[in-house]
């Protein structure tokens, strides 16, 4: 039943088509090691804008009201494992020669897609509709806002490919948190969204002669 | 009651341009965007003993307000739909509509501006290096067609490309993928005709690197390099002219996009424009200075 749900509820094009990218970012990484500045980030950011997508559904005030509001929710968000296991796999296999902190390499990962999902967790219990592009946007554009800056200003990186300093580990270690905390909000307080799903009351209307 | 704006006229074209230019300005991504652009050239502009590079400055509202406006322009477009699936009444053609959307581009336009406005007010505030690439050192009219080419023209190329995607993509998070496409394309096309070997070879004359100008903004200056920096060679006035093109070539091939459009006149404006954009990319890599300029040294622990 979840697998079906999953299979007709997610929007696959779009979120495979997001991992694609990734993939070929990774490749033009791997071929062009020099070109790795920019291609790390990407990587990270286009598996972030995937995981994003899962919570995507055009009728989410109506959705939100049927019996299979709590566990679509639980499983829209498992779904987001994916762009985790492809986002780890393609950062901490960079190529060697780049000297990257495969660790540092795995939190970002992991930071960028709980973020992402966790961004998307909240605008769908918010039952915003296809919340997807407006978070991968998001995430795409703060992400890749140090790279102008920086050709500037002398801000620290957020993608580097060597050492992680402690203050960036400390950094992504925080979104993370945030980013799972956001992921857990509906489920710890599925409160706050029935309320926002309950249809107004009416007055109860007064029979004449009481 | 009529709920439809005059499908023919002028006047509905310019009350749609309205409309859709003031939902472009209340967007939260456009404005934090435009808002972040104008701190960052403050704060660039205020930090250090005196400014430099400042014609590497464009690059802040062509990340931050033009790709913001691409995301905001796609969604104002993909929204002009929703009317007419859900209920087949909106007003005017579907190439109005998207008329109206590139008229909203102005907001973008007037915001790289305002950006340009405050450049300016701190270069005569705090004063240019003698030796910075700027007035006085470069031609004037270069030195403005980089400015408004890479600044202002790129944040309305961004909106103008928001469009065609809006148009044409129709998947969730394309805007998110042109972006990345855009940015890596850009650097990537450009990889290793600019920086610091541009400098070091004195701005050489290498077709190769006046040949990166087809991308849709092209690196011009190098970035300081032990306190000197450098312009690439090629045309500026004819590469803002190209920049124009291929934003009139964005918005036309997004009104191609309508069907009931396609006439006769249109498809000949856009094989034109093409036409037009290939002439000018030519003279801006073929027309212009060979060879690019190289500034003395322009920081004060150099100059010692």
């Amino acid at each position: 039943m979840r697998l079906w749900y999953l299979h007709r509820a997610v929007p696959w094009t779009p979120l495979v088509g997001c991992l694609l990218g990734a993939l070929a970012m990774s490749a033009l990484t791997h071929r062009w090691p020099a070109a790795a500045g920019l291609g790390m980030p990407c990587v990270a950011l286009l598996c972030a804008a995937a995981a994003g997508l899962v919570h995507d559904e055009p009728a989410a005030a109506v959705a939100a009201v049927t019996p299979r509001a709590g566990w679509a929710a639980g499983s829209r968000s498992s779904t987001a494992l994916l762009p985790l296991v492809v986002s780890l796999g393609l950062l901490v296999t960079l190529p060697a020669r780049l000297h990257p902190d495969r660790g540092g390499m795995a939190l970002v990962g992991t930071a960028t897609v709980l973020i992402a999902l966790g961004a998307a967790t909240l605008a769908a219990a918010e039952q915003r509709p296809r919340p997807g592009g407006a978070v991968a946007a998001g995430v795409i554009l703060l992400g890749l806002s140090p790279l102008p800056v920086g050709a500037l200003l002398d801000v620290p990186e957020l993608f580097p490919l060597g050492t992680f300093p402690d203050g960036l580990r400390t950094f992504w270690i925080v979104t993370a948190a945030v980013g799972l905390a956001a992921c857990l909000v509906p489920v710890l307080r599925p409160s706050r969204v029935r309320r926002r799903t309950a249809p107004a009351r009416r007055p109860a209307r007064r029979r004449p002669g009481r | 009651m009529d709920t439809t704006l005059p499908a023919a006229s002028r006047a509905g074209l310019g009350a749609m341009i309205a409309i859709e230019a003031r939902r472009f300005a209340r967007h939260p991504l456009f404005v934090l965007g435009a808002l972040a652009a104008w701190i960052i050239t403050a704060v660039v502009g205020t930090s250090g003993d005196q400014v430099t590079d400042m014609l590497a400055w464009p690059i802040i509202p062509a990340f931050f307000i033009g790709l913001p406006s691409l995301v905001v322009a796609a969604s104002l477009t993909r929204s002009t739909e929703v009317a007419a699936e859900a209920m087949g009444t909106v007003p005017g053609t579907e190439a109005r509509r998207t008329l109206a959307v590139g008229g909203a581009a102005l907001v973008p336009l007037a915001a790289g501006l305002v950006w340009l406005v405050e450049t300016l007010v701190i270069a005569a505030v705090r004063g240019a290096h003698p030796n910075e690439l700027w007035f006085g050192t470069m031609d004037d009219l270069h030195v403005w067609s980089l400015l408004l080419g890479l600044g202002p023209v790129a944040c309305l190329g961004g909106a103008l490309l928001g469009v065609l995607v809006g148009r044409w993509l129709r998947f969730r998070g394309a805007a998110a993928v042109v972006i990345v496409a855009l940015v890596a394309l850009d650097i990537l096309a450009q990889f290793g005709t600019m920086g610091e070997d541009i400098v070091a070879n004195h701005a050489s004359d290498d077709l190769s690197v006046r040949l990166r100008l087809w991308v849709p903004w092209a690196l011009w200056h190098s970035g300081s390099v032990d306190g000197r920096s450098a312009v690439a060679g090629g045309d500026p006035f004819w590469y803002l002219l190209y920049l124009l093109a291929l934003c009139a070539l964005a918005l036309g091939g997004a009104v191609w996009h309508d069907r009931s459009a396609r006439s006769a006149r249109l498809r000949f404006s856009l094989s034109g424009l093409i036409a037009v954009a290939a002439c000018l990319l030519a003279l801006a890599v073929f027309a212009g200075p060979e060879a690019g300029t190289v500034s003395g040294r322009v920081t004060a622990t150099s100059q010692g």
